[in-house]
């Protein structure tokens, strides 16, 4: 297992190098450059992004720098290098969604999240890799993303370049979108934090739809703190989004706190104890136990099984992303990778009483888990019944579409999307191999501010996130920790 | 260790792992619901074109699609209604 820790400017938390950028200290141009130096240092190696954004960045960070100079500091975001998922419109900037077919589409405006990084003064780096339209296989014309921990290993997706890029060090965070685990997957493989929020908590405006019903948008970075600094810039209602929640936005940050007591912690045998490898499942059980010693209670309980949602899951996004594609499918199969394409021809095999009868199935399970959170605060479970599996037997890199082994890669994060609920996916250790694990903690729906508090409470007492990547290692990387004032 | 997650999710349904996964990948011919053929109807019907190689390689695949779908509507609902369009910020303090 790697030893080494998180020093280098680029390697440093969003809330660290902010608090510098806030106080004059560091200058957002200086800390774009370290990020930027990064991905040319080992882009090559990863292949986390599709688009690499050099010349605006340094542009958009010359123009922060100006702004806090003179007063105008816009909050924790301001002059920060992040990226963005190749699945969200960007204005003037091309967005494929990892696919032919969009090769060359340049939106003529921004997806609501990027607008709101925008205005909040984030720098955009580029745009990341991703599997091609979030839908589980890669697109040979852009290939796939190698894990930071072991090239030899899968990032999982569909945010894989995200979840690559924050881990390396190439920006302080990502956005991605999560519609069976697409957030927390690779968050869980890559060793970084994920969050899957409530659905209508993060406008959907602007990303390129898998699955209406099922489709989230959300944060991925180093920290947990750092994730409730993204959220709280994201989040909040949005009118172009028609399922977006009237909910209003709390202060994430604000209210992480360092000890469990009077907290709740429900385990559910289904996603506990069953069918997850040894080595993650004792990880989790010692994350846990971790809680307790922090002064949470754990409570015993029931939940409808994965078995249930994860086919009702599938039951609801085979058809809606078939609908969504017909045009394409009808016109350009060809530009499809094998994969996808197979995946959608096949959603026109789920019948519309099927479809319903996953509708039925949804709200019933919606009802069951509410049921629970009347006895805990949140659920506690691995975020993945394995560590990064394998690359070359991965399903994103099959040119089949394996239905049953989708259904198994979302086996524990595919039953949030289905309700709805927020899940955020944490590092709880290591496997023997240096692999990192995730678990996955689920709260009631708009409760993300109490899954940050309870996530940042157990990183704090652990410092998982302190170690940096192995196969970073590997590069000579020069940049020093940075003191310079703007 | 389970040598896929594959391996997780079939043994979550009750069965032997690898014997599962066997079992939806590889039907027996004669115990197939969908054949080419009529996969190239369905395909048809919504405007999309299967060539009869593709349709042969694609007809496994929609075995364990259509396995899946028919263990979704086993699953009992009770008396519930579908969810149609999901606001959950309509349902705060409700529950």
């Amino acid at each position: 297992m790697t030893g080494q820790l998180r020093t280098q400017l680029a390697d440093l938390s969003l809330l660290d190098v902010a608090e510098k950028v806030a106080a004059k200290e560091l200058s957002p141009v200086e800390l774009t450059n370290a990020a930027l130096e990064r991905i040319v240092a080992v882009e090559s190696t990863f292949n986390a992004f599709i688009t690499v954004l050099s010349e605006t960045a340094i542009e958009t960070a010359q123009t922060a720098e100006a702004e806090i100079l003179r007063g105008d500091y816009r909050g924790p975001l301001h002059g920060i290098p992040i990226s963005v998922k190749d699945l969200f419109a960007t204005r003037g900037v091309r967005t494929s969604a990892g696919s032919r077919v969009l090769a060359d589409s340049v939106p003529n405006e921004d997806a609501t999240i990027v607008e709101r990084l925008r205005d909040a003064g984030a720098v955009l780096l580029g745009k990341n890799n991703m599997l091609e339209f979030a839908y589980a296989a890669v697109h040979p014309d852009y290939g796939p993303t190698k894990n930071p921990w072991d090239l030899t290993r899968s990032t999982s997706g569909s945010s894989s370049g995200s979840g690559a890029a924050v881990a390396a060090g190439m920006g302080y965070g990502s956005i991605g979108s999560d519609t069976g685990g697409s957030i927390r997957l690779p968050a869980a493989f890559c060793g970084i934090v994920g969050l899957k929020p409530t659905y209508g908590r993060v406008s959907r405006h602007g990303a390129i739809a898998l699955s209406w019903s099922c489709d989230h948008v959300g944060p991925m970075t180093r920290t947990v703190a750092d994730n409730a600094a993204m959220l709280a810039v994201v989040a909040g209602q949005d009118p172009r989004d028609t399922t977006s929640g009237h909910v209003p936005v709390p202060d994430y940050v604000g209210g992480l706190r360092t000890d469990l007591t009077g907290v709740r912690v429900g385990i559910a045998d289904a996603y506990y104890r069953q069918n997850v490898d040894a080595t993650v499942q004792a990880a989790v059980e010692e994350a846990v136990a971790e809680m307790q010693r922090l002064g949470a209670t754990i409570v015993e309980i029931k939940l409808p099984p994965p078995s249930e949602a994860v086919p009702a899951l599938i039951g609801l996004i085979t058809p809606e992303a078939t609908e969504f594609h017909l045009p394409w499918l009808r016109s350009r199969p060809e530009d499809y990778s094998s994969a996808v394409r197979e995946r959608l021809e096949l959603g026109l095999l789920t019948s519309a009483t099927s479809y319903l009868h996953a509708q039925r199935l949804r709200r019933q399970i919606i009802d069951q888990m509410k049921t629970a959170f009347s006895t805990v605060d949140v659920f506690a479970m691995p975020t993945s019944p394995t560590a990064a599996t394998p690359a070359d037997s991965d399903l994103s890199s099959s040119d089949q579409a394996d239905p049953a082994l989708l259904a198994a890669a979302i086996n524990f994060t595919g039953p949030f999307d289905l309700t709805g609920f927020p899940a955020l996916s944490i590092p709880c250790g290591f496997t023997p191999g240096g692999l990192p694990i995730g678990l996955q903690l689920v709260a009631a729906p708009y409760e993300e501010a109490n899954l940050y508090a309870i996530a940042h409470a157990y990183e704090k007492s652990m410092n998982w996130v302190d170690r940096l990547p192995s196969a970073l290692d590997a590069h000579a990387m020069t940049t020093d920790t940075g003191s310079g004032r703007p | 260790m389970f040598r896929s997650i594959g391996d997780a999710f079939m043994g979550s349904l009750g069965r032997n792992p690898r014997k599962g996964q066997a079992e939806m990948s590889q039907p027996e011919p004669a115990d197939r619901a969908i054949t080419p053929e009529l996969l190239r109807t369905l395909s048809a019907l919504s405007g999309i074109e299967i060539s009869a190689e593709r349709s042969e390689a694609l007809s496994l695949q929609a075995e364990q699609q259509l396995t899946l779908m028919r263990s979704l509507d086993a699953i009992p609902v009770g008396l519930s209604e579908p969810a149609g369009e999901l606001r959950l910020d309509q349902e705060l303090g409700a529950s």
